[in-house]
C-alpha cells in the first residue's frame, strides 16, 4: 500500500500548491487593477484570461517564464559564458574556435624562444613548420577570395 | 524543563499574528475590492494557518527575511566580517 503512504502528502502538495497560485494571482491582479482601472471592462477581460492561465496552465506559464528570464534577461550573461567559460575548454579537445587559440597560442611561444636564441625540438620544428604552412594557405585563400570579388565588381 | 502551558499560550498567540498578517497581505494587495479580499484572506487563513500552520510560520519568516531589508545589512556588514587579511 505504497500509494496510500504517499497519498497525504501528495494532498499537502497540492493544497500548497493552490496557495500558491492564489498569492501569484493576487499580486498579478494587483498590476492588473493599476494598469487597467480606467476600464472595468478591460480589467475584468484581463482578469478572466490571467485567471484561466494561471489556474490552467501554471505550470506551463512558469515554464515560459523561466526561458524569458533565461534566454532573453540573462541571454548576454549565457552568452558570454558560452564563448569565455565553454569555447576555450571545448577548444583543448579541438572543438569549436577555442581550437584556433591554443595553436596561436602554442606558435606565439615558439617565436618568443626562437627570438630568445634556443634551439627548437624536432616536434617543435614540424610543428612550427606545419602552422606557417597553414597560415600562408590562409592567407594565400584569402588573396585570391579577395581577387574574385574585385574581378566580380569590376565585371 | 520546559513549561508547556506557557508554551500553549506562546503557540497560540504565534497563529493570531500569523492569521493577522496573512490577513493584512490580502488587504494590502486587493485593497480595491473588500470582498476579494475577505476572500483570499479567508483561503490563506484556512491553508497557512488552520490546515497547514508549520506551512504559513515557515512562510511568515521567509516573507520577512525577503521582504523587510534584512539581506541588505548583509552587504553592511559582510566588509567586516569577511575581510582580506594582510600577508
Amino acid at each position: 500500500m505504497i500509494e496510500l503512504a504517499a497519498l497525504p502528502l501528495l494532498q499537502v502538495t497540492a493544497d500548497l500548491w493552490f496557495v500558491v497560485r492564489i498569492l501569484v494571482f493576487s499580486y498579478l491582479l494587483f498590476q492588473l487593477y493599476l494598469m487597467f482601472r480606467d476600464s472595468q471592462i478591460i480589467f475584468g477581460m484581463a482578469v478572466i484570461v490571467s485567471a484561466y492561465f494561471i489556474f490552467v496552465h501554471a505550470v506551463s506559464v512558469t515554464i515560459l517564464m523561466l526561458c524569458f528570464f533565461l534566454f532573453v534577461v540573462f541571454g548576454n550573461q549565457l552568452q558570454m559564458l558560452v564563448m569565455f567559460g565553454l569555447e576555450p575548454l571545448l577548444g583543448v579537445f579541438g572543438i569549436g574556435s577555442g581550437r584556433f587559440h591554443l595553436e596561436q597560442n602554442e606558435f606565439m611561444r615558439l617565436e618568443q624562444k626562437v627570438a630568445q636564441g634556443e634551439t627548437l625540438g624536432a616536434s617543435e620544428m614540424n610543428f612550427m613548420q606545419q602552422y606557417s604552412a597553414k597560415q600562408m594557405r590562409a592567407q594565400q585563400m584569402t588573396g585570391q577570395m579577395q581577387e574574385q570579388q574585385m574581378r566580380r565588381r569590376m565585371g | 524543563m520546559l513549561f508547556l502551558e506557557e508554551l500553549q499560550w506562546v503557540w497560540w498567540i504565534i497563529i493570531f499574528l500569523m492569521a493577522y498578517y496573512y490577513y493584512n497581505w490580502a488587504q494590502e494587495h486587493l485593497a480595491f475590492s473588500p470582498v476579494l479580499t475577505l476572500v483570499v484572506a479567508a483561503i490563506l487563513i484556512y491553508y497557512l494557518v488552520i490546515v497547514y500552520p508549520w506551512a504559513g510560520l515557515l512562510g511568515w519568516f521567509v516573507s520577512i527575511i525577503m521582504f523587510s531589508g534584512l539581506l541588505f545589512m548583509g552587504a553592511v556588514f559582510a566588509p567586516f566580517l569577511f575581510r582580506a587579511r594582510p600577508k
